[in-house]
């Protein structure tokens, strides 16, 4: 009996040895998270915004890109999306010429199901080159919510930490009533070579009320400076 | 010309970057836990260095889709080890032949005893793969006869016989190193 635990006793002794023996290279998480990350890019709607960006970039000399809105105003309550005014805004966009258009996002059932989840309301979203993303939030306080821009850079496996927020025109430039009411006229990147791209923001505090005058943000990097 | 994005689009790729955030601590979480651990394992198994890394990553993306949704991430290293262990046996049972690509087993050193000098992990690696998985999850991972048996998807009867047929054939060469050949 002896003799056979002392044999197992050496079994175990000679396995943890070799085990202990086995070297891990450093890289090896990230070569993890790229092989993770690769499906979900290729299906990413920011790849899909990217690369109609791209394209519209190699056309003009001015890339732009956007403008939500918030007509009907978000049940923000049930912390649902903020409706898509596509109708209004490319009527709006028709007159800006040097708009160009990328891929329109389109929702899914799965985006439906995923937007339930997100607290944060976004108004606005561009995508600047091929991996720079400018967000425009709304922080809500009381019966008011203040618009935000932010800047994250895509380093190719992830998004990096998000720059700002900088906040655009007054605390509390639009309406909250459970509710948000307000209207973005435009949002918009403008990318002229060799020169930083700047980001243009005009709001209304109501829908259907008068925009403000625009808001204009130098994007450096991530960086986002009032101009 | 002008673009328009949808709320629902741009909501999506908000979830979406909430989502990969949580995810990436997971996943980072996970892999200090438990990446040098599963390549030891794979290690033991195949004695390849640069396969037991490539079976440990693929581990870990295979297992992915179905960790990241896991509600009891206390379950995760054991989903993990068992898709190493199964990731190590199908590669194993890709070469039909098994036993014309079995390791070769180490030479005895003249003029020592043998018994001292015989590599007893390099010894495992020529059982066949079945046998192997129970030796080496019941004796380097320390698992019961329960944990094996579910890790291997067999019954706990078969993990008894298998690694009491495999100490013997292991008793045996190490007694008559001639055995080995």
């Amino acid at each position: 009996m002896s003799e056979h635990n002392d044999f197992e006793g050496r079994l175990r002794d000679a396995l943890r040895t070799e085990g202990d023996s086995a070297r891990v290279s450093p890289d090896a998480l990230g070569k993890i998270r790229g092989r993770i990350e690769q499906p979900r890019r290729k299906h990413s709607p920011k790849r899909v915004i990217a690369f109609g960006a791209i394209a519209a970039a190699a056309a003009c000399t001015t890339a732009v890109i956007v403008v939500p809105q918030l007509t009907g105003g978000p049940d923000l309550r049930s912390a649902s999306a903020p409706e898509s005014a596509a109708k209004d805004s490319a009527a709006q966009q028709d007159n800006d010429t040097s708009a160009a258009k990328p891929s329109e996002t389109e929702a899914s059932g799965e985006s439906r199901m995923r937007q339930e989840s997100a607290a944060v309301p976004v108004l606005g979203e561009l995508v600047v080159g091929e991996d720079v993303n400018v967000l425009l939030t709304a922080d809500i306080s009381g019966d008011t919510a203040t618009a935000r821009l932010s800047a994250s850079k895509w380093d190719g496996a992830k998004w990096g930490s998000r720059q700002g927020p900088v906040q655009v025109g007054a605390a509390g430039g639009l309406a909250f009533d459970g509710r948000l009411s307000g209207h973005v006229c435009e949002f918009r990147v403008v990318q002229a070579p060799g020169k930083p791209a700047t980001v243009r923001v005009r709001l209304a505090q109501q829908s259907g009320g008068a925009c403000s005058d625009a808001y204009v943000y130098e994007l450096d990097g991530t960086t986002l400076r009032p101009k | 010309m002008a673009a328009s994005f949808t709320g629902d689009g741009m909501m999506f790729t908000m979830a979406v970057r909430a989502d990969s955030a949580a995810e990436e601590a997971t996943l980072a979480e996970l892999f200090a836990e438990r990446y040098a651990e599963l390549v030891r394992l794979a290690y033991v198994l195949t004695g390849d260095n640069e396969l037991s890394e490539d079976l440990t990553q693929d581990a870990f993306v295979k297992a992915w889709p179905k960790l990241r949704g896991l509600r009891d991430q206390s379950k995760a290293p054991a989903y993990l080890r068992q898709t190493v262990v199964n990731l190590v046996r199908q590669r194993y049972r890709r070469v039909l032949v098994e036993r014309k690509h079995l390791p070769k087993p180490p030479e005895p050193v003249p003029g020592v005893d043998v018994s001292d000098a015989i590599d007893l992990a390099a010894l495992v690696r020529t059982l066949p793969i079945r046998k192997r998985a129970c030796v080496v999850l019941r004796y380097y991972a320390d698992l019961s006869e329960e944990e094996t048996a579910a890790v291997l998807g067999i019954s706990v009867g078969t993990v008894k016989s298998q690694t009491h047929r495999a100490l013997r054939q292991l008793a045996q060469l190490v007694e008559k190193p001639e055995s080995r050949g």
